[in-house]
């Protein structure tokens, strides 16, 4: 019997190259006075082409923008908008110097990154030696909020959740460190 | 004295409009003309960078820019500040705003529409830097249950109505009642609705524009807010409540119905454009309803979305400031 031949039916990569046929748009919001926003449009651009139409397929947009105003338990960093929408958020300009002590998940996610993290006192001190803050936004959180946009696209879902947030989390940060890794080997 | 400047205004309507609003509050009105305003009127007064820059009183910039002080808290200025409204589009450049003593902003709780026409703005921000002393006290908390009804009355220009209802929007009303009686909003040729509309920004004006046929809307309590009228000035009465209804007439074609209360649009100078008086009316409105707190500005994103946060092990025992918070400190 033969098999369907039906286009919607390819594997995502093939979907993704017939179908990503424009650059994805960044749009920047300038950052307020000390912070800036490490990775600009140009440094995007340069990832997403490396990484192709795989990583492009279904992004509507990138947006760089100020810290929302009530950012939660710490500072943010990056946020998907299902479907599609990937919110950069402007950071400190470095070194950081952030109050009270990170939580051992998110020092331990800087320092993977490359930066430098010292706890003193009541407060943390981070230093980003080179590019490393760059490539901080740009894998940790431009690569791990693609991964999540990859699980819900390749789902066709945008309104419920394709698995556990926990496991959403976990495949996001594995996407972003084989990311991570392609590029430091390209 | 005290003088208005606009900076790089662009639609020459708007600069007429701009001049009358600081005819309104008798101060004079210059601008930094790098539109080509000049060609449009002859006798404009004009200030170069280098006066506006130098000028001996203190710049106090109006714009909604992060960290703005409410034009509602702003303290008086000093005798012979420049009180600077900037382009339609692109707003006050940052030139200005750097060397701006002050910044103020008018807060817009709207949604779809969140700007003032720039004569609008001026005129509300005269009106609160250097006219409107003795306010009321604002009601906050629960200010959406004492929002009360408007009414447009017998608007004479499609322009003015339009760019009145934009203003409604921006204030946040949800719905503003228009009695129609010159026919510049409904069932208007094609072009005048067109203007009327465009005035209005009505392709993201989410307002509801109800005509108001021959009856008042249902109110327990009608205020007239005009320039001439017999009444307490408009930031000293009472213009919230349930039930209430404000009546911004155009001209006298309006008759007032028996039993209702004035206020007075007092200023200065000229009663000026309609646009001007509906914005100071609908910006006073607002400030005595209070400002929403911050949570219930805007209803949470229901949207499906993943975040990524560097999260606190420990909570901080104090707040860390930066130094630019300290510098506008």
């Amino acid at each position: 019997m033969p098999l369907s031949n039906s286009l919607r039916t390819d594997p995502y990569a093939m979907r993704a190259t017939r179908r990503v046929d424009r650059p994805v748009p960044v749009r920047a919001c300038p950052p307020r006075r000390g912070f800036v926003h490490p990775a600009g449009a140009t440094d995007i651009a340069r990832v997403l082409d490396f990484f192709g139409p795989a990583a492009a397929y279904g992004l509507r947009g990138i947006a760089l923008r100020q810290q929302p105003p009530a950012a939660g338990a710490g500072p943010a960093v990056a946020e998907l908008r299902v479907p599609g929408l990937v919110l950069l958020f402007e950071q400190p300009a470095p070194p950081w110097q952030l109050p009270g002590r990170l939580a051992e998940v998110a020092a331990a996610r800087l320092r993977r990154a490359g930066a430098q993290v010292t706890t003193a006192g009541s407060g943390t001190r981070v230093d980003w030696p080179g590019h490393t803050l760059r490539d901080f936004m740009l894998f940790d959180g431009l690569m791990h909020e693609i991964g999540h946009h990859t699980i819900q696209h390749a789902a066709d879902k945008d309104r419920t959740r394709v698995m556990r947030t926990a496991d959403h989390e976990r495949r996001a940060d594995a996407y972003a460190v084989r990311a991570r890794h392609a590029w430091a080997a390209r | 004295m005290n003088r208005l400047i606009g900076d790089g205004v662009e639609n020459p309507a708007n600069a007429a409009a701009l001049a009358e609003a600081a005819r309104m509050f008798a101060v004079p009105c210059s601008f930094r003309d790098s539109r080509g305003l000049a060609g449009h009127f002859p006798d404009l007064s004009t200030v170069d960078t280098e006066a506006l820059l130098g000028s001996v009183g203190p710049l106090i910039a109006v714009d909604n820019t992060p960290g703005a002080e409410s034009v509602y808290r702003a303290r008086p200025p000093r005798p012979g500040a420049s009180i600077v409204v900037g382009n339609e589009r692109r707003g006050i450049r940052p030139d200005v705003l750097r060397a701006a003593a002050k910044t103020v902003q008018i807060p817009m709780p709207g949604h779809g529409v969140n700007t003032l026409n720039v004569a609008t703005a001026a005129a509300v921000a005269l009106y609160y830097l250097l006219d409107a002393h003795g306010r009321r006290h604002p009601r906050a908390p629960s200010p959406e249950s004492h929002r009360p009804a408007v009414l447009l009355a017998a608007p004479r220009d499609h322009v003015e109505a339009g760019s009145s209802l934009r203003s409604a929007a921006a204030f946040g009303w949800p719905a503003v009642t228009v009695d129609d009686r010159e026919k510049v909003w409904f069932g208007t040729p094609r072009p005048v609705r067109a203007e009327a509309r465009a005035a209005a920004r009505s392709h993201r004006n989410p307002l509801r524009v109800i005509p108001a046929g021959d009856a008042l809307p249902p109110a327990g309590r009608v205020v007239v807010c005009a320039p001439e009228v017999d009444g307490p000035p408009l930031h000293r009465a009472d213009l919230t409540g349930a039930g209430t209804v404000l009546v911004i007439p155009d001209g006298d074609g309006w008759n007032a119905p028996p039993g209702a209360e004035f206020a007075r649009v007092a200023v200065p100078g000229e009663p000026g454009r309609y646009r001007l008086r509906t914005g100071i009316v609908l910006a006073e409105a607002a400030r005595q309803l209070g400002i929403r707190r911050s949570g219930a500005a805007r209803p949470a994103r229901r949207g499906l979305s993943y975040g990524s946060l560097l999260g606190h092990g420990t909570p901080p025992d104090a707040d860390l400031v930066h130094p630019w918070e300290l510098i506008r400190y």
